[in-house]
């Protein structure tokens, strides 16, 4: 049969396993020493930026280089409302999540009218326009930075869960989010931004809810960083690192698939725990990955496991016309 | 009783180019309309207009009594106007039913149109089986058809279809016309844009003609049909017919070029090819042949595959199979880049397509990449044959009238001093005078030896020129041979009414042109 | 106000500097519609090349750019026929933007390794005085900057207008099908366009360290400064980017005396985004897709 099998049976196989993974992982506290601990949270974490970017760039097309400052300004937020009006950390950890969303939606709005390349170097712009504005701004500490509130800080495992469960929210937001008509928008929006509007769906609406989601989550991640970090910085909180971290994760994990990111992040963690010593040689491998993941697999893992060829490639080939034959 | 959708005195201008000019136009609930004209007459502009992705420069248009000319593309789908593709645009990485989905959700805020849930269109459109496909999977048939189920999940009131006929052969297109009658059914206003009249003959309530941006008549199929007019803008303007004895001549240096005699060596070989854009056929075991010094025709109705052959010669779209020899070389595999270098294999392209940024000088000086060897005699040469050139040397190609354009664009083909010149639809867009004027330019360098492949639309414009013509259509050469053999009740059949050519048995030919196609 | 105008006109004589920054970003980016990210870092590692040079051979910085320059072109001529190339021609600009993107980290993070990131900078004598007339000072490092943006510029654009490389990378710029109808080698074209651009990038690198001084992580504000300089000339027009990158030099400078020197990027992000918004297309039009 010559029509493409749909996504096989192993994709969703492969998304149910990942699930499990992900609940099982919650018994990590129980079963492993504190380093592991720190590293499982860590690598949730990673997978949180992942999906958040992927939410963007895979689902809705919008390949920003920038998801950075959501971080940035979730861990400063949380770390402000901490210090300056003494609330519970859950309520912190969520406005955090809140500022960087609404920092997105108020900062990207202008932008979506821009294209591809364009719209990419802006994204970078506002990342950094803003870590140069917080290193000059008194109030968040210019340089120094912040200190959190040792009373606020939590154990190591109180961390694990606060990841943990933002790690799960998010994977269920998203997975729910994709069932829904939003979900629907965003990929119409991705794949024909022109052909979505012929079916009356407005493009504009859809990226600021898709921004909004990505920032939100990534902002989280902000403020699970700064619980880690205990003291931020901009040059930390800001970094472009974790901009390239992301970009790694979901090119080589599989852009545009729920599990994909989280392989990724998964090969990234495992990568940078074994070159621990050679950070030198780690970003060189990541930045190689990189180039190589694109030129070579640009479906990523994913992309390169499933069964069928993607449809994408598909629609590009050419194909002979089943009411005619080669030869008369 | 107040239309549907009312077009009034809308213009639209780009530039200096005025693509629809003062047009008004009615449609009425319920009917089909369809919106007919040759290349370039308007069509998809005013249906961007109406649909909302571009504005009108002035005018205004009503749908049900209310304004929709300033709105963006997705508000005026949500007030029930739909819209096809010429080429398909699915989501091509959701699956069929989501790519429905999308359009069921999105329709929710207004409009009054016909509702029906998805499965129902499923069913209705036949894409059941193939609900849970990735649409980049379809064939485009299914593609088209998925078009359409996408737009009736929208619960349109209208629906404006962009040449939904293209590249779909006869049963197909019967196949599509039985679907959109059925979908009309269900209560649907149709305006059906198409090239070519015959398939809204049977489908449509009324028909407009369109043509340099204005509507030139409207009314019942039939009277269109019968119009001189119309006929007259399809068919070009026609010769009197003589006599073979008494045409007019052509001297060239080899003799009797196509008269069935040696004419010099083939220089280019076309065997059976076969190439796709995408989903959509666009020829299907084309061969033809081409010798030294002489003048070669393809004709063809639009969307028949005369410039993808121009493309396929030169490598430009992929081919399925098939050859492509220049001078006994097998050139299928090579760039296009090579071609016009080794073989000077050279096209001029349709549209014409001058550096618009660069000056009528730094065209031809780029005409001129591909040759080594004498420079500045070739320029004398060119300009010498296009005076009209010579005084513009330093103007911006882009400022030309579409004359000097193709002039230039000729010239600069020229420049490189090439075996076989190409020449796709040069009278398009341009006056009869001018298109001949520029003929009478070609005949001279014909006389000096240049080998010539010539696509033209109108049988007209060849009939001086070619010794030797090919008739396309839909993809496939239903003739080949004199084009004096070619009779005109024929090739009304294949212009206006799409039922190919019907003379029996093979025609006299010298080319060696494939069986023809029965009607 | 005396302050104000010193800053004005500082400013602008800096602005050449940015307008090098730019002319290579802007042919690559006008020829292929390609973003190259690792711009900045062509520039920075032209530096640091000229640096090395300058130190084992004590040459003048700017005498080592005969060699230096060459070398970028080889470099940016084979990165982008190894690896660019096929991406393009795919029509997946974003893996090409994504590909740069990894160029730049390697290059920052190889750079780091074996210069560290301790800050250089180039001290030819001349650089370090200034010049006065009319009551403002100006570096001489800025004059010179001034200087070899009017150079390059005049070269660049000589090469672009009447050459046949310039003509043919004109064509492939506007209609890359026609042009491959014409016989141009496209692909070839773009090499040369990447090779041309690194070149470019390596004079402004070097200059940037007779300025200022370098960091291996330097590049990455002067890829935004080219950049803002390119939306805001238009493609096409060396001499828009040349205008461009002397108004912004000089708004900078304005900028910088009323706020204070360390927010001079502060507002060149500022007003980059503030054209971007108005302005999708740049102040002179350009490519409107990418």
């Amino acid at each position: 049969m010559r029509r493409a099998r749909l996504q096989a049976p192993g994709l969703r196989l492969a998304g149910v396993i990942g699930l499990g993974a992900a609940l099982l992982v919650g018994l990590s506290p129980a079963v492993v020493t504190a380093y592991e601990l720190f590293v499982v949270v860590t690598l949730l974490r990673y997978v949180v930026l992942a999906q958040a970017w992927n939410l963007l760039a895979g689902y809705t097309g919008l390949l920003s280089l920038g998801n950075q400052v959501f971080v940035g300004v979730g861990a400063y937020v949380m770390s402000l409302v901490l210090i300056h009006w003494g609330w519970p950390l859950v309520a912190a950890f969520l406005v955090g999540g809140g500022a960087a969303a609404l920092f997105g939606v108020v900062t990207y709005l202008p932008l979506f009218r821009l294209r591809g390349g364009y719209f990419a170097i802006s994204t970078l712009l506002v990342a950094l326009a803003t870590s140069v504005w917080m290193v000059n701004w008194d109030f968040v500490g210019a340089n120094s930075g912040l200190n959190l509130p040792p009373a606020a800080i939590p154990s190591l495992e109180g961390q694990f869960f606060y990841a943990w469960l933002t790690m799960l929210g998010f994977l269920a937001v998203q997975w729910g989010l994709l069932r829904t008509r939003l979900g629907l928008f965003f990929q119409a929006v991705r794949d024909d931004e022109e052909a979505a509007q012929t079916v009356g769906t407005n493009p504009l609406t859809v990226k600021v809810a898709a921004v909004g989601v990505s920032a939100f989550a990534s902002g989280l991640a902000g403020g699970l960083l700064a619980m880690e970090l205990i003291s931020i910085q901009p040059g930390s909180a800001f970094s472009i690192n974790v901009m390239l971290d992301m970009l790694v994760m979901v090119t080589i994990g599989g852009m545009g698939t729920l599990m994909g990111p989280a392989i990724g992040a998964v090969l990234l963690i495992v990568m940078e725990q074994e070159l621990q010593q050679y950070e030198t040689v780690s970003l060189l491998l990541k930045a190689v990955l990189l180039i190589a993941a694109v030129q070579v697999a640009p479906q990523g893992l994913m992309g390169v496991l499933s069964t069928t060829r993607s449809a994408a490639t598909r629609w590009r080939k050419v194909r002979v016309s089943e009411t005619a034959s080669p030869r008369r | 009783m107040k239309p549907l959708l009312r077009v009034d005195n809308v213009s639209k201008r780009f530039g200096g180019l005025v693509a629809v000019d003062s047009l008004s136009l009615d449609v009425e609930e319920g009917e089909v309309l369809g919106v007919v004209g040759p290349n370039g007459a308007g069509k998809s502009t005013l249906l961007s207009l109406v649909a909302g992705s571009q504005r009108p420069s002035t005018g205004e248009i009503w749908l049900d009594g209310r304004r929709i000319d300033g709105l963006r593309a997705f508000q005026v789908a949500r007030l029930g106007i739909g819209r096809t593709f010429q080429t398909p645009r699915p989501f091509h990485r959701m699956t069929v039913r989501d790519n429905l989905r999308v359009a069921a959700a999105a329709r929710a805020t207004e409009g009054r149109g016909r509702r029906l849930d998805v499965d129902a269109i499923l069913e209705l459109t036949g894409l059941s089986h193939l609900a849970d496909r990735p649409a980049g999977a379809l064939t485009l048939l299914e593609l088209k058809r998925l078009e359409l189920a996408r737009q009736l999940a929208l619960g349109p009131r209208l629906l404006l279809l962009d040449e939904i006929g293209a590249g779909l052969t006869g049963s197909e297109l019967a196949r599509l016309a039985d679907f959109l009658t059925e979908i009309r059914e269900l209560g649907l206003t149709l305006v059906i844009i198409e090239h070519v009249l015959h398939f809204v003959m049977d489908l449509a309530d009324r028909v407009a003609v369109m043509d340099m941006g204005r509507v030139r008549a409207v009314g019942p199929p039939e009277e269109i049909a019968r119009d001189p007019l119309v006929i007259d803008a399809y068919l070009g303007e026609r010769q009197e017919r003589n006599s073979p004895e008494n045409r007019p001549r052509v001297s060239v240096t080899a003799p009797d070029a196509g008269k069935g005699e040696e004419a010099g060596d083939v220089l280019v070989r076309a065997t059976d090819l076969w190439a796709s854009y995408g989903m959509v056929r666009a020829l299907n075991g084309v061969g033809l042949e081409v010798r030294a010094g002489q003048a070669v025709a393809v004709l063809g109705p639009n969307g028949a595959g005369k410039s993808t052959l121009c493309k396929a010669l030169l490598g430009l779209v992929p081919l399925q199979s098939g050859t492509v020899e220049v001078d006994g070389e097998d050139i299928t595999r090579w760039p296009t880049e090579r071609r016009v270098r080794e073989s000077r294999l050279v096209l001029c392209p349709e549209g014409r397509h001058v550096f618009a940024a660069q000056t009528v000088l730094e065209n031809l000086k780029l005409g001129r990449v591909a040759s080594r060897g004498a420079r500045d005699d070739r320029l004398d040469m060119v300009l010498d044959l296009f005076p009209e050139l010579e005084t513009r040397t330093g103007q911006l190609a882009g400022t030309l009238s579409g004359g000097e354009q193709q002039m230039l664009a000729i010239a600069r083909a020229l420049m490189s001093n090439p075996r076989v010149l190409i020449v796709d639809e040069l009278s398009l867009g341009l006056t009869p005078a001018v298109g001949m004027r520029i003929y009478e330019r070609l005949h001279r360098m014909l006389e000096r030896g240049l080998t010539l492949l010539l696509v033209e639309q109108y049988i007209s414009e060849v009939l001086a020129t070619a010794s030797s013509v090919y008739l396309l259509e839909r993809g496939t050469v239903i003739f080949g041979g004199d084009p004096w053999d070619i009779g005109e009740e024929d090739l009304a059949n294949v212009y206006l009414r799409g039922q190919g050519y019907s003379k029996k048995g093979s025609p006299r030919s010298s080319v060696g042109a494939p069986a023809i196609e029965g009607g | 106000m005396e302050l104000l105008l010193s800053g004005l006109v500082t400013g602008l004589f800096l602005g050449g500097l940015y307008a090098l920054s730019a002319f290579g970003l802007s042919l690559v980016y006008g020829v292929m519609g390609l973003v190259n990210l690792a711009h900045g870092d062509f520039m920075i590692l032209a530096a640091f090349l000229s640096f090395s040079l300058t130190g084992v051979l004590h040459l003048d910085p700017l005498v080592s750019l005969v060699l230096v320059s060459p070398c970028m072109f080889v470099l940016g001529y084979a990165i982008q026929g190894t690896l660019i190339n096929r991406l393009l021609s795919k029509r997946s600009l974003e893996a090409g933007i994504v590909t740069t993107l990894g160029l730049s980290l390697i290059l920052q993070t190889v750079l780091q390794d074996v210069y560290t990131s301790q800050v250089r900078t180039f001290t030819p004598g001349y650089a370090a005085r200034g010049t006065t007339f009319f009551g403002i000072t100006v570096p001489n490092s800025y004059l010179l900057c001034f200087g070899v943006a009017l150079a390059v510029a005049a070269g660049t654009h000589m090469l672009v207008r009447r050459t046949s490389f310039g003509r043919q990378a004109r064509a492939a710029a506007e209609d890359p099908v026609t042009a491959r109808l014409m016989g141009i080698r496209v692909e070839r074209t773009y090499n040369l366009t990447f090779g041309l651009g690194a070149a470019l990038s390596a004079v402004a690198g070097v200059l940037i360290g007779v300025a200022f001084s370098f960091t291996p992580f330097t590049g990455t504000t002067f890829l935004l400064k080219g950049f803002a300089v390119v939306v805001l000339g238009g493609l096409g027009s060396i001499v828009g980017t040349l205008v461009a990158g002397l108004a912004l030099g000089a708004v900078e400078g304005l900028g910088a005396s009323i706020f204070g020197g360390s927010y001079r990027d502060l507002v060149t992000y500022a007003v980059f985004l503030l054209i971007l918004l108005l302005a999708p297309n740049g102040l002179f039009g350009g490519r409107s897709q990418v």
